[in-house]
């Protein structure tokens, strides 16, 4: 079972293309062990990160003796301290996300993000959760770094049913709240909802000290809204029907539709949130490329400025 | 706004396809499962009335796009300034007027002579028309053309008078051709005036198929607008003469006057008609009943030779409520028989003079003699057997022209020498003999006027009891001119078949018949007389006419004999012109007697559809009066092309509001 949802989702030569790289965090992590991420607290790596004054108590071995030697002070020398981080993939699985457009399906194109993140992140030493908000209500797995939590994590994939309307700000909330620990938090919906409690939600996540990252994933026929006659438009997530000519509306759905992903944009950016917008006509492996790089420079960036 | 072809005005209907087509449309959407319906609702909120009011106005353009180009193809007409802008402006305007006496009809509501209404018109038309048209008046008595001012000239011209004549509408639009050639005008519009009445406008008459094709091959363009005035006044009568006979008691002179009173709508009433003779009033009171009544009155008079008139009370029409006749003085009734069948010239002869004693004449000739059978006082030339040809051709159209009457009867041989150059265009055929105990009968024929009209107490001859066994065909040749063409034979009486029994031709004063059968025992029962002599002695006063010194004549056909005659009138008074006007005019010993032409009494007018006809292939509008009255149509033109160009106007709109429905979409985003 768990191998036919693996086949699935992964593509085994865009996998072996994507472990060169390192998913990283873009903001310190707090892990259980040791990874390769940079960890909120100090450690014993060889890469140095600060001077402290000597409080009692301190360990003497991390006093560094040259520096008393020229100013008869005593200040500890503290070094970065590398950890693993804990991921929390959250996959918005309402109806709006079953649409499909000439492309297939946004959700199936979400699986495939969600799985092969997944499987790269476990075999970097990360450990992995998955939360699924659906209609019917919300399904977690705690995170867990061996790889075979792979397996449940797969299975519930599999199995998701997209359907109905959920709560998505609420349900990030949630998500924020019930990690504890610093932990990078990876959405992947369309975000068909309010922008201002959507934006309150990624707040939240930020000011929980989480590593936000969004994968906006949106079908090529939502972002051009281009038909040429009479639709009878059936809500994904109700029995909302509207029986339009597209052709009346198409500018200002097309106004509408900018200014929501517009403000959503401006939103991640005032809080530091990783904003990836999807259209689904693009190559995955290219989406998560670009991702990883982005994360990598970012990451890269945050240490030399911290060095 | 008048419309040449309403009929096309269907296409109005046109106007309900942009619609069916919107509703097809919502009836073929597609079914479509949607995440993003947060932006739609929005959009559809916010957007629903401006769109609607877009597709409206969509609709709009379409529907009256389509309602326009309609209204186009029905051909609208607008005068004023529009007519003008969109129509332009002619060079040249030809009128043409209607003189004759029936445009002195009363208007049933304006209570003004159509020639007066018509006057008024074209006053406003030319006004509308602005300066820079030449303007050329053709009027219908005189054909002369004249060159106008304006049309605004025209009331108080005498060119434009009453007048008692007919209108000869051919001939009208030949001299306006004939104007044309000569002077070679720009664009030129014709304006007709007339009441459309179908004895002017002579519809049968085969010289229009000529003329429109000579108006529509003319270049520049020519343009014909009628101003119709063909309005009947129901309770107009018209008075007419039919024959006037003068016999001598002693030193009294017995007038007995035949006339005609004819009315649109009859209605019986005791008329006095005030009935004058030698200028000796009374009042008589006649009744009329039907649409045509025939009046008979015997008048007493120590004279031997004056005049007298009959008057109507006034009514729709003053200008047909008077006759006119002369009599007096002996007129020389000498005829000449040329027959080719002992037997049958004698029976004829006997026709035209019953008994050699009297006034009555009539000679036998041979056919050789032809040359001098014209001369003198003769007023019947007989002719049976073969017409002549070469130089007693010419001899019997010179003697026709000058008033003479000529009758042709079929060789008894059979078919007779070929005819072409017959002196009436004609040739007898083959003949025909009738199946046993089944004759040829007569079926129709001209009651009202002519050889075999009602007698003078209003009894019919019995001309349906003639039986034909024989009869010869009649062919009319083909015409060699226009002037041919507009003269050609009229049947005048007619088998049960169609075949003509008698036919006539008018040329110049005169006349010739042609009588298919022949008073032989083996042709037909002509020889009993009762049909042949009444015939023979008409034909016979008809041409006899011309020299007697009391000539009853039709107003506008006749002509003085010379240029030297010097005719006074006697009355009406006022009169001055014999040409147009009827009345008695006197001149030495003798006496004339003009009367309008009797198709003038009958008011037939023709339907504007029959006009237009008459001219296919011209540019012919024809705009009735009440029309014009109200809306200045006179000088109305055709404004299709400002309907075509709001129409293409309005499909530009639609386009540009459709084309910023579909405007290409902007892409909202990508992948980074």
């Amino acid at each position: 079972m768990a191998g036919d949802a693996q086949r699935a989702f992964l593509d085994a030569e865009v996998l072996a293309r994507l472990s060169r790289l390192t998913i990283n965090a873009c903001h310190p992590m707090l892990g259980d062990v040791a990874g390769p991420h940079r960890s909120a607290t100090r450690g014993a790596s060889v890469e140095f990160a600060e001077y402290r004054k000597y409080v009692p108590g301190d360990d003497v071995k991390h006093v560094d003796w040259r520096v008393y030697a020229r100013s008869d002070r005593f200040y500890m020398k503290e070094f970065e301290a590398d950890t693993n981080l804990r991921c929390a993939l959250v996959l918005d699985a309402t109806g709006s996300m079953a649409y499909a457009g000439r492309h297939g399906r946004k959700l199936d194109y979400a699986l495939r993000l969600a799985a092969t993140l997944a499987h790269l992140l476990v075999h970097q030493g990360d450990a992995v959760g998955l939360t699924v908000i659906t209609g019917r209500g919300v399904r977690d797995i705690p995170p867990r770094r061996s790889p075979a939590h792979l397996r449940p994590i797969f299975e519930t994939l599999a199995a998701v049913q997209p359907g109905g309307a959920a709560d998505l700000p609420r349900a990030l909330h949630d998500v924020a709240e019930k990690i504890r620990r610093r932990a990078l938090v990876i959405v992947f919906s369309d975000f068909f909802a309010e922008a201002a409690p959507l934006i309150n939600a990624f707040q939240h996540m930020r000011f929980q000290k989480h590593d936000l990252a969004l994968f906006h994933l949106l079908d090529p026929d939502e972002v051009q809204f281009d038909f040429d006659r009479p639709m009878r438009f059936t809500d994904l997530e109700s029995s909302f029907q509207l029986i339009t000519d597209p052709a009346l509306m198409a500018a200002d759905y097309r106004r509408e539709f900018d200014a929501h992903l517009a403000t959503l944009q401006r939103g991640s950016r005032e809080f530091g949130v990783d904003y990836q917008r999807v259209v689904t006509d693009h190559g995955y492996e290219q989406v998560l490329t670009a991702f990883i790089l982005q994360r990598l420079r970012t990451a890269t960036a945050a240490a030399g400025g911290a060095a | 706004m008048t419309l040449l072809q309403p009929a096309l005005l269907w296409g109005l209907g046109a106007l309900t396809v942009p619609l069916i087509i919107h509703l097809l449309n919502r009836l073929r959407f597609r079914s479509l499962a949607w995440g993003a319906m947060m932006f739609l609702v929005r959009a559809a909120r916010s957007s629903t009335r401006r769109a609607r009011l877009r597709q409206w106005l969509i609709l709009a353009c379409r529907a009256l796009a389509l309602a326009l180009l309609a209204w186009a193809a029905a051909r609208p007409l607008a005068g004023g300034w529009l007519g003008l802008t969109f129509g332009g402006r002619p060079d040249t305007v030809l009128i043409l007027f209607d003189r004759s006496a029936s445009m002195e009809t009363l208007d049933p509501r304006r209570r003004l002579a159509k020639r007066e209404e018509a006057l008024r018109l074209l006053a406003e038309a030319g006004r509308r028309n602005g300066a820079g048209s030449r303007y050329v008046l053709l009027d219908s008595a005189t054909l002369t053309p004249q060159a106008l001012a304006g049309p605004e000239a025209l009331v108080g011209m005498t060119a434009v008078r009453a007048t008692d004549t007919a209108a000869d509408w051919p001939a009208l639009f030949r001299a306006a051709l004939d104007w044309m050639l000569k002077n070679k005008p720009g664009r030129t519009d014709i304006w007709a005036v007339s009441d459309l009445q179908s004895s002017n406008w002579l519809p049968d008459d085969r010289a229009w198929g000529d003329l429109a094709a000579r108006l529509a091959g003319f270049s520049p363009r020519v343009r014909v607008r009628v101003l119709a005035l063909p309005a009947v006044a129901p309770a107009n009568r018209a008075l007419g003469l039919r024959a006037v006979r003068a016999g001598h008691t002693g030193a009294k002179c017995a007038v007995r006057v035949a006339a005609t009173c004819q009315q649109a709508a009859p209605w019986p009433a005791k008329l006095p008609v005030t009935t004058t003779l030698n200028g000796q009033r009374a009042v008589v009171d006649f009744v009329s009943a039907a649409a045509r009544d025939d009046w008979n009155q015997t008048l007493t008079s120590e004279q031997t030779a004056g005049w007298g008139s009959w008057e109507l009370p006034a009514d729709d029409n003053p200008r047909d409520n008077q006759l006119y006749f002369v009599y007096g003085g002996e007129t020389p009734l000498h005829g000449c028989v040329v027959a080719e069948h002992p037997a049958a010239g004698r029976w004829l002869q006997l026709a035209v003079a019953p008994s050699a004693t009297g006034a009555r004449r009539c000679d036998l000739a041979a056919p050789d003699a032809a040359g001098a059978l014209t001369a003198g006082t003769r007023g019947l030339i007989v002719w049976q057997g073969a017409p002549p040809a070469g130089p007693a051709r010419v001899d019997l159209n010179r003697y026709v022209t000058a008033g003479g009457v000529v009758w042709f009867l079929p060789p008894a041989g059979g078919r007779g020498a070929p005819g072409t150059n017959g002196p009436a265009d004609f040739a007898w055929g083959a003949v025909e003999t009738a199946a046993a105990a089944r004759p040829f009968r007569v079926a129709f024929w001209e009651e009202r006027e002519g050889p075999l009209e009602r007698t003078a107490d209003g009894r019919n001859l019995p001309v349906a009891q003639l039986a034909a066994t024989r009869r010869a065909a009649l062919h009319e040749l083909s015409p060699t001119s226009a002037v041919q063409r507009a003269a050609g034979w009229v049947t005048l009486a007619a088998y049960t078949d169609g075949q003509p029994f008698l036919a006539r031709r008018n040329l110049g004063r005169g006349t010739f018949y042609a009588c298919t059968t022949l008073p032989l025992p083996d042709w037909s029962d002509l020889d009993d007389g009762r049909v042949l002599v009444p015939m023979a002695q008409r034909m016979l006063e008809q041409g006899a006419a011309r020299f007697s010194k009391a000539e009853n004549a039709v107003c506008g056909e006749w002509r003085p004999a010379s240029a030297q005659d010097i005719w006074t009138p006697v009355a009406p008074p006022g009169v001055s012109d014999p040409l147009t006007q009827a009345g008695v005019w006197h001149s030495g010993d003798r006496w004339l007697a003009l009367n309008r032409p009797a198709a003038e009494d009958i008011v037939e007018p023709l339907a504007p559809a029959q006009v237009r006809r008459l001219l296919p292939g011209v540019d012919c509008t024809v705009t009735e009066e009440h029309v014009s009255a109200e809306n200045g149509a006179a000088d109305q033109n055709e404004i299709w092309a400002l309907f075509v160009l709001l129409g293409l106007a309005l499909l530009v709109l639609e386009a540009y509001l459709t084309l910023q429905e579909i405007a290409p979409p902007q892409p909202a985003g990508g992948a980074p």
